[in-house]
């Protein structure tokens, strides 16, 4: 087991790769009386172009499949939902599916131990029934129809649909109605085979535990399971254009307010990690500067009537992808269109003097080491930079070093022939 | 916790090193009346615009960033017939900066100056302000629309509460904005400084001196004003209220509004908490487990219950065509919770479930706090261990006691397509 310590977090955080490649990382955390546990597999909606595991051609699986498995998950053997045995030991479990993962979890204030073998037991067993696998269909099916009743959610994943041509980003996470529909118990098997192996995943927990205890249970409990030889799992690389798919799209919606998003692609994804997150950083600094509520341009777009307290810009990067949006509200939407198209062709225009670049960068690192205030933002934000290649707890002496040049330097990602708009329309 | 009484208002101090930051909260508490909901939401958006120091929320967030992000946010909601003005603070501890910044003093003076002094009162106060504000209130309000199930909840509580404070919509009325002026708002925030009844939490690692800080640096007039929170919501119909409206939705949204009479001062309260987690509380609730996980008709489906108004609500978003289905399963439930027609394990995995949970809120500044705020409002003191014990007592025949005290008053439904099908 290694260990390091983290000077500004005041955190030390251990860790130890398992003969079987599952990668354990924990923390502990003095005077919370809550532990909390994620399970994390490098499995997500976008990977659904994949050579399964002991196979040798590539399968295209139906959309929706990892969200699917994430609910089948807590079903084990013995027909017991994983939920009910997490209830029966005072704790709360969930789950999540993002593009690039699925991440199991618990909370508890007792029985640790026992939670944490759960864990690792009903995400480490899959015991699908054709019978069960249909019956799922009718919840996931409710679930895609509440998200579409969702105007916020239609404008947010609408406009990065807009982007793509053939990557699986233009696909909802849930897939469609058809497409789960479509999902066998086959397919899942399969799925489950080549991605829950241990090398392809990592384990978190944070909280009221000691450190040598819990990594001897964890050790003992992947000591007594077999699991197929290690194997390098391979994706199909997305063969995406660099253009757009669509440049302008209309979503008719029961709404009073209309919405509007400007999206942009970002083609140039950067492959090392720390330079990827660098990026992340910058752009992240990038739209504080300018659009922060202590922002001219912000407070100038506000007195105008063109935004509200809705207003919001994102830039987000994954394993190979990376895009900008911007947009909300709009009482005036051609109005709010015409500045948002104007601000992406004047973008070279755009400064940021010292003063105000760190004032905000202050500002970030704060609002980081806040995140570390309590248990679930320290796991979801560890889980999250995991596969990207970052260790979260690095982050904030990343942001240390950022420097205004090249904060700048992102303008040139704002590419007008790249640029979608997406309305939600009454 | 340690509380103090001060000339102004009551502290309540919780000393902890767990966080990394200091958390404190103001909240300013009034009758909740339709009458003054508006204007004090409107100036609610204004007090954050700053201080005589830091004129204009620009000045004032730049102010905060340079504090390595302090954080200061204002909201209003309402508990029970209460209405409240939240000021919400969050700066990281000293420890945790580079350098030293005496940042918990400069929060609390910051929290102090936004009301009393806030930049609003100076006569070079940019009345645009109010104009910007009102037309983003408008458009919050009318968003409200737009979210069907936030829409289609409030809307059963406008039909169910009609004429009592439950129909009271805390965010205001687009009608009553128009015409409020600076004078109104003036007058509004001297009669908060003078009369509201204010709470104030502070949750963080703090020095012994702590309450004179407050003492001397956050200052409210003598005032010993309370308006009591709770009240039970009582029935006025004999028939079930039952409403339907159509809009273009992919999902029906089904609320149903019930109501009790075991408020927070009922003894009986345990059991009545005890009731609504078994019932649609949590994952392994009847609810839960029957409509969405054995008939698979609905993504969500819950309960919950407002020890304030004493009214039960439950919600499910279903299928058009498994609406009456998904309501018999509903109705089922409650019968089932009355008679006791469940496994007695039940009843122990929702306590062991709910005392967990429970804790894990002493791990959460803004949870700590939210409780301490519903005690204080109620006028109770309540320790936690008794409180848990008084849960874990509770047994089925308290339940069923308990679930007979719940009358279903008004459905709203929200459909798609038209009263034509």
């Amino acid at each position: 087991m290694d260990k390091k310590y983290y000077h500004t977090l005041k955190e030390t955080l251990f860790h130890e790769q398992l003969d079987n490649g599952l990668n354990v990382y924990l923390l502990k955390k003095e005077g919370f009386i809550k532990t909390y546990g994620i399970f994390t597999a490098n499995f997500g909606s976008n990977d659904n172009e994949f050579i399964p595991r002991g196979q040798k051609d590539f399968i295209k699986v139906n959309d929706g499949i990892a969200h699917f498995l994430e609910h089948k998950m807590f079903y084990t053997k013995d027909g017991v939902d994983a939920n009910e045995l997490y209830a029966k030991l005072g704790a709360s479990s969930n789950a999540y599916t993002t593009n690039n993962q699925t991440s199991y979890l618990f909370s508890t204030t007792q029985k640790e131990n026992e939670c944490i073998e759960l864990l690792l037991d009903f995400v480490q067993a899959l015991d699908l029934t054709e019978e069960s696998v249909e019956k799922e269909k009718g919840i996931i099916e409710q679930e895609i129809k509440m998200y579409d009743d969702d105007p916020s959610w239609r404008l947010y994943f609408g406009s990065i649909a807009a982007l793509y041509v053939n990557h699986p980003n233009n696909t909802d996470i849930a897939g469609t109605v058809e497409s789960v529909n479509r999902i066998t118990k086959a397919e899942l098997d399969l799925c489950y085979e080549t991605f829950y192996h241990p090398d392809n995943m990592m384990l978190f927990i944070v909280g009221n535990i000691d450190i040598e205890d819990t990594m001897a249970l964890i050790r003992a409990n992947q000591n007594q399971k077999q699991f197929a030889p290690r194997q390098e799992i391979v994706r199909k690389k997305v063969d995406e254009p660099d253009h757009i798919a669509v440049k302008y799209q209309e979503i008719k919606m029961d709404v009073n307010v209309e919405k509007l998003f400007l999206s942009i692609k970002v083609n140039d994804v950067p492959s090392d990690p720390i330079e990827s997150l660098r990026r992340d950083i910058a752009f992240n600094l990038f739209f504080d500067c300018v659009f922060a509520k202590s922002s001219d341009l912000y407070n100038s777009w506000l007195e105008k009537g063109l935004i509200n307290s809705s207003f919001e810009t994102n830039f987000t990067q994954s394993r190979d992808t990376a895009f900008i949006q911007m947009g909300g509200d709009c009482e005036d939407r051609k109005t709010f269109e015409k500045t948002l198209i104007e601000f992406v062709a004047n973008i070279d225009r755009v400064t940021i003097d010292e003063a105000t670049f760190l004032r905000l960068k202050k500002r970030d690192i704060g609002n980081f080491i806040l995140a570390f205030n309590s248990i679930e933002p320290i796991a979801s934000n560890f889980s999250r930079y995991y596969y990207e290649g970052v260790n979260a707890f690095e982050v904030v002496d990343v942001m240390q070093e950022i420097t205004l040049d090249e904060v700048l330097a992102v303008r040139k990602y704002f590419n007008e022939k790249l640029m979608a708009i997406t309305i939600i329309k009454k | 916790m340690e509380r103090f009484k001060l000339p102004g208002y009551r502290l309540g101090v919780i000393n902890t090193k767990k966080f990394k930051t200091s958390t404190v909260v103001l909240r300013l508490v009034a009758p909740l009346s339709k009458d003054t909901v508006t204007v004090r939401k409107l100036l609610s958006s204004l007090l954050i615009e700053g201080t005589s120091k830091h004129q204009g929320l620009q000045e004032l967030v730049r102010y905060a960033e340079e504090l390595y992000g302090l954080n200061v946010s204002i909201s209003t909601g309402y508990t029970g017939c209460d209405h409240y003005i939240s000021i919400y603070s969050t700066a990281i501890n000293d420890d945790y900066l580079p350098t030293k910044e005496n940042i918990i003093e400069k929060q609390i003076c910051l929290i102090n100056d936004l009301l009393n002094d806030a930049y609003l009162k100076l006569d070079s106060f940019n009345e645009n302000k109010i104009r910007i504000a009102k037309t983003n209130l408008i458009n919050q309000i009318k968003s409200q629309y737009d979210d069907k199930i936030v829409y289609s909840m409030n809307k059963m509580y406008e039909y169910m509460g009609k004429d009592t404070p439950l129909e009271i919509s805390p965010t205001g009325y687009i009608e009553d904005i128009e015409s409020i002026t600076r004078d109104d708002l003036l007058t509004c925030l001297e009669t908060i400084i003078k009369k509201d009844q204010k709470f104030v939490f502070a949750c963080g690692d703090y020095h012994n001196d702590i309450k004179e800080v407050f003492e001397r640096d956050l200052v409210f007039p003598e005032n010993n004003k309370k308006y009591p929170a709770v009240y039970p919501f009582l029935p006025t119909r004999d028939e079930v209220q039952d409403v339907v409206e159509f809009q273009q939705v992919n999902q029906a949204k089904l609320n149903l509004g019930f109501s009790s009479k075991v408020s927070i001062y009922d003894p009986r309260i345990h059991s009545m908490i005890l009731f609504n987690f078994i019932l649609g509380g949590y994952s392994q609730s009847l609810l839960f487990q029957e409509v969405r996980e054995k008939h698979s008709l609905c993504y969500y489906v819950g309960s919950s219950y407002d020890s304030f108004n004493c009214v039960l609500t439950i919600y499910a978003g279903v299928d058009h065509g498994n609406l009456e289905k998904a309501r018999d399963l509903i109705f089922e439930q409650i019968e089932r919770m009355k008679n006791g027609d469940f496994p007695d394990e039940h009843i122990d995995l929702a306590k062991n479930y709910y005392r967990s949970q429970y804790l894990k809120g002493n791990d959460e500044p803004r949870s700590l706090i939210n409780r301490t705020f519903n005690r204080s409002l109620a006028n109770l003191d309540i320790d936690e261990k008794e409180y848990l014990s008084k849960i874990l007592a509770v047994t089925k025949a308290d339940l069923a006691d308990v679930a007979k005290t719940v009358r279903l008053d008004t459905v709203f439904t929200l459909k798609g397509g038209d009263e034509n099908g």
